[in-house]
Parts: C-alpha cells; sequence; structure tokens
C-alpha cells in the first residue's frame, strides 16, 4: 500500500473513540500515528493508520459494529472542504457524486464511487486496495457516514435498498438493521456497497449552497492530498515493534494475530516488518533514512523500550 | 499596471441587466467582451469590462441611479470566494480583515485601505487602480454599495455606516443613495471615496460565521494566484500596530485594538488563543522599537 490519507480522517475515528472514553493519544499512537501529527488540521499520515485505528478502536470497545459510530455528527467540517463537498451539493445524489469525484483529497487508498445504475436505484462501492479487518470496519464507517449526512441534509430518514459488507458476519445483526433500517444487510460478500433509491438521491439537500458549492468546488480541483512526513514512518515502524511486547491478546485481524505469533521483538527482521507494512524491505530504509534513522537504530530503540 | 476581475464581476451587471430588460448578450458586445470568456466560471477578465458595463447600462436605461438600484440586489455568494471568506469571520472587524489579502480574488482593480481612525469611527479608503470618469465613479458605488448590503445580510441588522463621501459630483436626485446607505451623511465632490463606520460595529458578530469553513476557504484562497496573503496571525498584526504606535505615543490597548477593529477584550483573547499576552508583545515591540530597524541584508555578493 503506497497511498495516505489525510489527518482529518484519523482525527475523525479518535474524535469518535473520545466520545466514548477510549483514550485517544494511546490510540493513535497504537496505530502508528505521532502526536505531532494529530495536532495539525492539514497533512496526510500513512495508508496503514486509518484502517489500523478502526480495527484497534474495535478491539479496545470489542462492538464489532463499531463503524456505526462514524453517523454520529460530532461537527459540521471536520472532514474539511469533503464535508462542506457533501453539504453544499443540490441532492443528495450530487452529494455523493462530489464524494467520489473529490475523494482522492482526503485518501489515497479508499473510493467511493458508482458501479451499477438503473432507473431506479444506484449502486455506490467503497473501493480499496487494504485488507484487514481495519479496512472493513472503515468501509461500514464509510457507508454509515453518507447515510448518516444524507439522513441529515434531506431531513428524511432514508433507507438504503441493500448494503453488501465484506466483513463477516457478526453474532448480531441487530445494529447493522436499526442503523440502516432495512434487513437486507449481506455479510461476507464479495464488496461492500451501498445501494440507494435514486427518489432518495434525487432529494433536495437543505444545506444546499450553489455559490459555496462552486466556490468549493474549484478550490477542490486544485487541491491536492500531501504525502506524510518522513517521521510518520518512524512513527508508524515503532507502533509496529512495540505491539510485539504487548501482553494484551490481538483483536479479530487475522493479519494482525499472525504477525504476533510469527515473530517476537527478539526475532523480528527487517523483511517481517516491511511485509507487515505491505511494502519492501528497501523501501522501509530508504524512509527511515530519510527521517535520519535507521532500522538498527530503531529495533533498539523498541527493545530498550519492551525491557522498561 | 495590469489589473484583472473574477468572471463574476461582468457576469454581475449582466445579471441586472437582464433584470432591468436589457439583453445582456447585446450589453456585452458593445463593451467588447467575447461570449466565450463569459462562460468559464473561474475565468479572470481585464478589469476595463466592469466599469464599461456599468456606463452602458447606465446609458441604456438611461437613468443615473441604475447602478445602485441593480447592486442593491445583490446577495452574499454573488462575489464567490471572497464573500465566504469574509461572510465565515466571527465578527465584522475579523471579516474585514480578510478584504486586504485577498480581495485580489475578485479583483486587483480595486483596494480598499483602512484609512484614519478617532477613538469613535473608523474609515475606509476605495480606490481604483485603472478607471476613469462615469465607469470609475459607477463601479466605486458599486463596491461601496455591496460593501455595505454585505454586512447587514450578515449581521441580520440593519447598519448603516456614519457617513460616505464620494469623489463624483452630487446627483440631482439623492432618493437612490438614501434608499442604499440609510442614515449615512453622505458627501460629493470630496477628495477621496471614504466609508465611515463606528468602531462598536467591528465588534458585531456575524450569523454566517464558521470557523470550519473559513480555515478550509483560507487554505484554498492561500494558493490563489493574485497577491499573497500577508501575515494575519494576531501576534504579528499587533506587532505591526505596537510598532507604529509606539513612535510616537503610549502602546494603548484600546488604541491597538481599535486599529485592529476589534475590542481589548476580543484582541486579548486573540493573544492567548496564539500563546501570548498584551504584555508580553508590548515589551517584544518596545525592545525592536530601542533596538531600530533590523539591518538590511547584505547584498548577495558578500554572502557568496
Amino acid at each position: 500500500m503506497t497511498g495516505s490519507d489525510s489527518v482529518l480522517l484519523a482525527r475523525f475515528v479518535l474524535t469518535r473513540a473520545r466520545a466514548v472514553g477510549v483514550d485517544p493519544v494511546a490510540l493513535a499512537r497504537a496505530a502508528g500515528i505521532g502526536p505531532s501529527a494529530l495536532d495539525a488540521s492539514t497533512g496526510s499520515v500513512p495508508g496503514q493508520c486509518y484502517p489500523r485505528l478502526w480495527e484497534l478502536f474495535e478491539h479496545r470497545v470489542d462492538v464489532p459494529h463499531v463503524g456505526l459510530r462514524a453517523a454520529e455528527r460530532h461537527g459540521m467540517g471536520e472532514l474539511g472542504m469533503m464535508d462542506y463537498l457533501l453539504a453544499t451539493a443540490p441532492t443528495v445524489g450530487e452529494g455523493f457524486r462530489a464524494v467520489g469525484e473529490f475523494g482522492s483529497r482526503l485518501s489515497g487508498n479508499r473510493r467511493v464511487s458508482v458501479v451499477a445504475e438503473t432507473d431506479r436505484q444506484v449502486t455506490f462501492a467503497a473501493e480499496t486496495a487494504a485488507r484487514g479487518r481495519g479496512a472493513e470496519v472503515a468501509a461500514q464507517a464509510s457507508f454509515a457516514f453518507l447515510t448518516g449526512r444524507a439522513r441529515l441534509a434531506a431531513r428524511a430518514r432514508i433507507t438504503p435498498v441493500a448494503v453488501t459488507l465484506r466483513a463477516r458476519a457478526p453474532r448480531r445483526h441487530g445494529p447493522y438493521r436499526e442503523f440502516f433500517g432495512t434487513a437486507a444487510v449481506d455479510f461476507g460478500a464479495e464488496v461492500d456497497s451501498l445501494t440507494l433509491r435514486r427518489a432518495d438521491l434525487d432529494r433536495p439537500q437543505h444545506s444546499a449552497d450553489p455559490g459555496l458549492a462552486a466556490v468549493l468546488r474549484r478550490g477542490a480541483a486544485v487541491a491536492t492530498l500531501s504525502t506524510p512526513p518522513a517521521r510518520a514512518w518512524v512513527d508508524l515502524l515503532a507502533a509496529e515493534l512495540d505491539s510485539l511486547s504487548d501482553p494484551a491478546p490481538p483483536g479479530p485481524d487475522r493479519d494482525t494475530a499472525d504477525f504476533r505469533t510469527a515473530v517476537s521483538l527478539d526475532t523480528v527482521s527487517l523483511s517481517d516488518i516491511a511485509r507487515r507494512l505491505d511494502t519492501s524491505p528497501r523501501t522501509v530504509q530508504r524512509r527511515l533514512a530519510a527521517a535520519g534513522t535507521s532500522w538498527t537504530r530503531e529495533l533498539a530503540n523498541a527493545r530498550r523500550r519492551a525491557t522498561w | 499596471m495590469h489589473t484583472s476581475d473574477s468572471v463574476l464581476l461582468p457576469r454581475f451587471v449582466l445579471s441586472r441587466a437582464r433584470a432591468a430588460g436589457v439583453d445582456p448578450a447585446r450589453l456585452a458586445r458593445a463593451a467588447g467582451i467575447p461570449g466565450w470568456l463569459l462562460a468559464d466560471d473561474a475565468a479572470r477578465v481585464p478589469s476595463h469590462y466592469f466599469p464599461r458595463l456599468w456606463e452602458l447600462l447606465e446609458r441604456e436605461l438611461d437613468n443615473p441611479d441604475a447602478t445602485l438600484r441593480a447592486t442593491g440586489s445583490y446577495r452574499l455568494g454573488e462575489f464567490g470566494l471572497i464573500d465566504y471568506l469574509i461572510s465565515t469571520a466571527d465578527t465584522v472587524g475579523a471579516g474585514l480583515t480578510v478584504l486586504g489579502p485577498f480581495i485580489g480574488s475578485i479583483s486587483t482593480n480595486f483596494r480598499i485601505d483602512p484609512g484614519e481612525q478617532t477613538e469613535t469611527e473608523s474609515t475606509f479608503d476605495v480606490y481604483t487602480v485603472n478607471a476613469e470618469g462615469r465607469g470609475r465613479e459607477l463601479s466605486v458605488q458599486m463596491a461601496l454599495s455591496s460593501l455595505v448590503s454585505r454586512m447587514r445580510q450578515m449581521t441580520g441588522q440593519p447598519m448603516d455606516p456614519v457617513s460616505i463621501e464620494f469623489r463624483e459630483r452630487a446627483p440631482r436626485d439623492l432618493g437612490a443613495f438614501t434608499e442604499q446607505f440609510g442614515t449615512a451623511r453622505l458627501e460629493f465632490g470630496a477628495p477621496v471615496d471614504r466609508i465611515t463606520y463606528r468602531n462598536t460595529d467591528f465588534e458585531r458578530p456575524q450569523i454566517t460565521a464558521d470557523p470550519m469553513l473559513a480555515a478550509v476557504l483560507r487554505r484554498h484562497a492561500a494558493t490563489m494566484p493574485p497577491p499573497p496573503p500577508r501575515a494575519t496571525e494576531w501576534p504579528d498584526r499587533v506587532a505591526t500596530v505596537l510598532a507604529e504606535v509606539l513612535d510616537g505615543t503610549d502602546a494603548l490597548l484600546e488604541h491597538v485594538a481599535r486599529r485592529l477593529y476589534t475590542s481589548p477584550r476580543t484582541l486579548q483573547r486573540r493573544l492567548a488563543e496564539s500563546g501570548t499576552t498584551w504584555r508580553l508583545e508590548v515589551d517584544r515591540a518596545r525592545k525592536r522599537h530601542f533596538e531600530g530597524p533590523e539591518p538590511a541584508t547584505p547584498p548577495l555578493d558578500d554572502v557568496l
């Protein structure tokens, strides 16, 4: 995975974690995000961090439907320009399209796009190259967020026709049925998709503002997502190494569990870590060098931290 | 100096022409504006079209009030980015400070500069870089009238300026002027075009305030080509004014606050938000003052 995510996405998860009593600073550190990245309202974090945040958040609260918390409204503007592009669009459907069109300003790893369209309904898919539990929860969060915002802007309880999720079926379907307002939530599907009635997508939004929308679209057209600073990779590496000395059992993510049973802080090699971060040993070395450090040095630091 | 406008300015005149029953396409042609230029939302156009269009519209309608009447229906947002940069600020005063650094997003032909100040009132002088004659007079009418209208829309209050001075000669009938500017004292044949507001008005909260959106828009505005934004951090701004104040009179918190279109209390809060205090800034300014101006940067040859 080479893309990055806006730091706003990371803050989005952390705000929700804080709301249910999870320490956001500790959660961010465990996901490989350093404190300096979180203070900024611009910038980006490596693509591994955002899904890892959801994975860890789920593990901490032990709630499989934690992604639905994305629909809780903590504040207009928390996703920056994207929030306003979505809100000022004339209709719900135009708002979704703006998210598809300009989503790359928020995330280089995931996007929402139209995959099927009929006269009656439109299917949106949340696409990402990321695997694992965190990516599954992140997709659920995207759908919950979009559904929640659509309901708010249209002032109507919009109910999807169908929702398909890659995640395995949880023990209880209740929270999903309740949130989406439909029993048509399929788990273990090939793709994460959300199907809405065209009639719902054509609903006007009360927050529509054509003048502001035009200004924002011009801004979004020239905006780009920055690459994370070199330091971000050191933070990410440190979080992975520290997780090896964490006495708590790993969560439901298989890759995380495999990683922690296969290697320990005594045996971990550069290629183990590179595999874990979905990149090559050379890239890891290059990024560490860019931040003025090295694999040997970071490993020694992690071992020292573990013995404290 | 070459100056340009956002295409939104000529479009504004043309939409009012249409509303008044004048064919906008014909008016645009008469002003020499190519049709394709008007179609592009993001286009910059030479700034001589705008005064020319007002002049043509006035002649077409044979009504000296045409510009003021047309601008009376201005709605927040019609001037694009600059409108939202101003409207999302917390207070009227904070909104005004946006004009300096970002006015270029709508036009590089207009300047609205802070002028004289007293304890109770502040003036702003309006200049155009490239405009002469009647076209200039009408452009200034529009600039002042939209400024007043925008402020009323953003506060939801019927705020009138204290006075307005126009360079143009007094019209035969003041009706349109009083309708637009309310109780403001009007003067004509003045040396500069100038508007005066009560300082207490700058403290008024804006109902359109939205700090998150303001941050998004300012980031966007900062990437726009025309004028690079000036330093707008509160400590920087206080330092600049303090340095001026210290040259002559005592550093008075109230005086400085007034120069920044805010109240002493708000100013202190802003400084606290930026991790400093009034006292600290005064000390810093004094130090700078006694140390004198920074030595000039040595020429490149000396450095190499």
